[in-house]
């Protein structure tokens, strides 16, 4: 059986080889004329966050109430209500979807 | 102490392996777009992704001004190593994977989902426009994919009765591989898993024509090289996790036989199988609009994926009978 401190160890072995192989690159700390600039490519704009309105902002809400759905359906049907409960969480995010509104 | 040698071999083996696929999948892209693909470096060009990612660890890493700096060294390493950890839950060289408990399928879905987050967080820590929109794009392809994606995965542990993959492995061995009761799970995965890993006709995050190379244009060096690998690693991840979940791990003929050598060899050729149709289509298709992948996703993947659940669950059904 497979206990926490396996599941740490072995993400921590995993993350002790990337970091020493991240850190095994070059950085060259010399600092030339492009590295000074904004941007990788050299062009000369000024740092900026670009406005921008996200539309499918309530697709958000719906992502989480699907994710959850799959693990609440798969916890169901482990516990033995298999059938009914899942087929009611798909059908009311099934109607969500249908009254979802449209851009 | 033994599991972190094990991490950090397994860590290893991953990357090597993730360096194959990369190889593979750009020859099949190469040759069904009548390219020669990597060539020089090693025996037919074998070693051309090891290469390519030594060459960019040795060139000099830029941080734009007004990026984060902190962040932007810690989310690569990260990356790659949530990349390599997500795999170790996956029974490739034996039926028996490194790690596996109950319910470690939808450990993996929220693992797997943190990684996109994690792509997300880049764009936004560079200030460039490019970036940012990049991130946003990646953004909204992720909540559209996501969904289907982890339908796709939920319905092998509904028919199979268990949320562990080696268990879904073993379920496959005693009857038929999931395919065979799920197949529009198995195609709802598969067009998932090439949004996940932003293979063409889905890389609206990237896009080089559009936005330059989206999340992707201001890292250099040794960030950039440990991007490619992670994404590499996530082609792995998923390429692994359809044959796990659908195709039925490693079991095939002669395994009883000459045990876990062929075990993966057969892992391995499914593996190639599941390439091959990725790149199939990554040669031959173009970039859709991003408007028409939301769509796309939303108006018909959705859909499709919870009723493939719902037949998933009859299946089930019938089966307890």
């Amino acid at each position: 059986m497979v206990t926490f401190w396996d599941i740490a160890l072995t993400f921590i072995g995993t993350a002790l080889v990337f970091t020493v192989l991240y850190f095994l690159g070059s950085r060259k700390r010399e600092r030339k004329k492009e590295a000074l600039l904004p941007f990788v490519s050299g062009e000369e704009y000024h740092p900026m966050r670009i406005p921008y309105r996200v539309k499918w902002i309530y697709y958000v809400a719906l992502f989480s109430a699907y994710e959850t759905a799959v693990i609440f359906t798969i916890l169901a049907i482990l516990g033995g209500y298999y059938l009914v409960i899942p087929i009611i969480y798909i059908l009311l995010l099934l109607i969500s979807l249908i009254l979802a509104p449209v851009e | 102490m033994l599991m972190l040698v094990y991490g950090v071999a397994f860590a290893i083996i991953f990357m090597f392996l993730s360096f194959v696929i990369e190889w593979i999948e750009r020859k099949l892209v190469a040759k069904v777009q009548n390219r020669i693909g990597p060539y020089f470096t090693g025996p037919k060009g074998l070693l051309q992704p090891l290469a390519d990612f030594l060459k960019l660890m040795s060139k000099e890493e830029i941080t734009p001004i007004g990026a984060d700096y902190l962040l932007l060294t810690i989310i690569p390493i990260l990356l790659v190593t949530l990349s390599a950890f997500v795999l170790m839950f996956i029974p490739i060289f034996t039926p028996t994977p490194l790690i596996s408990y109950p319910a470690d399928l939808i450990y993996i879905i929220g693992l797997s989902a943190s990684i996109g987050a994690l792509i997300v967080l880049t764009g936004y820590v560079n200030p460039g426009p490019y970036s940012n929109v990049g991130a946003a794009r990646f953004g909204e392809l992720f909540i559209s994919f996501e969904i289907p994606f982890a339908i796709a995965v939920a319905v092998p542990a509904l028919i199979s009765g268990s949320a562990s993959i080696a268990e879904i492995v073993g379920f496959q061995a005693q009857n038929f591989p999931i395919i065979l009761y799920a197949p529009i799970g198995f195609l709802i995965m598969l067009v998932s898993l090439i949004a996940k890993v932003e293979k063409i006709p889905f890389d609206v995050g990237e896009a080089e024509t559009e936005i330059a190379g989206g999340w992707q244009v201001e890292l250099s060096g040794r960030r950039l090289a440990f991007y490619r690998l992670a994404m590499n690693m996530e082609t792995l991840f998923a390429t692994v996790l359809c044959v796990a979940l659908y195709l039925g791990g490693g079991y095939g003929p002669f395994v009883d036989t000459f045990g876990p050598v062929m075990y993966f060899v057969w892992f391995f050729v499914k593996l190639t199988i599941v390439i091959f149709i990725i790149s199939v289509i990554e040669g031959i298709l173009a970039r859709l609009r991003i408007d028409q992948v939301l769509r796309f996703f939303w108006k018909y993947m959705v859909p499709l994926a919870f009723l493939q659940l719902l037949f998933a669950l009859v299946v089930r059904f019938i089966m307890t009978l």
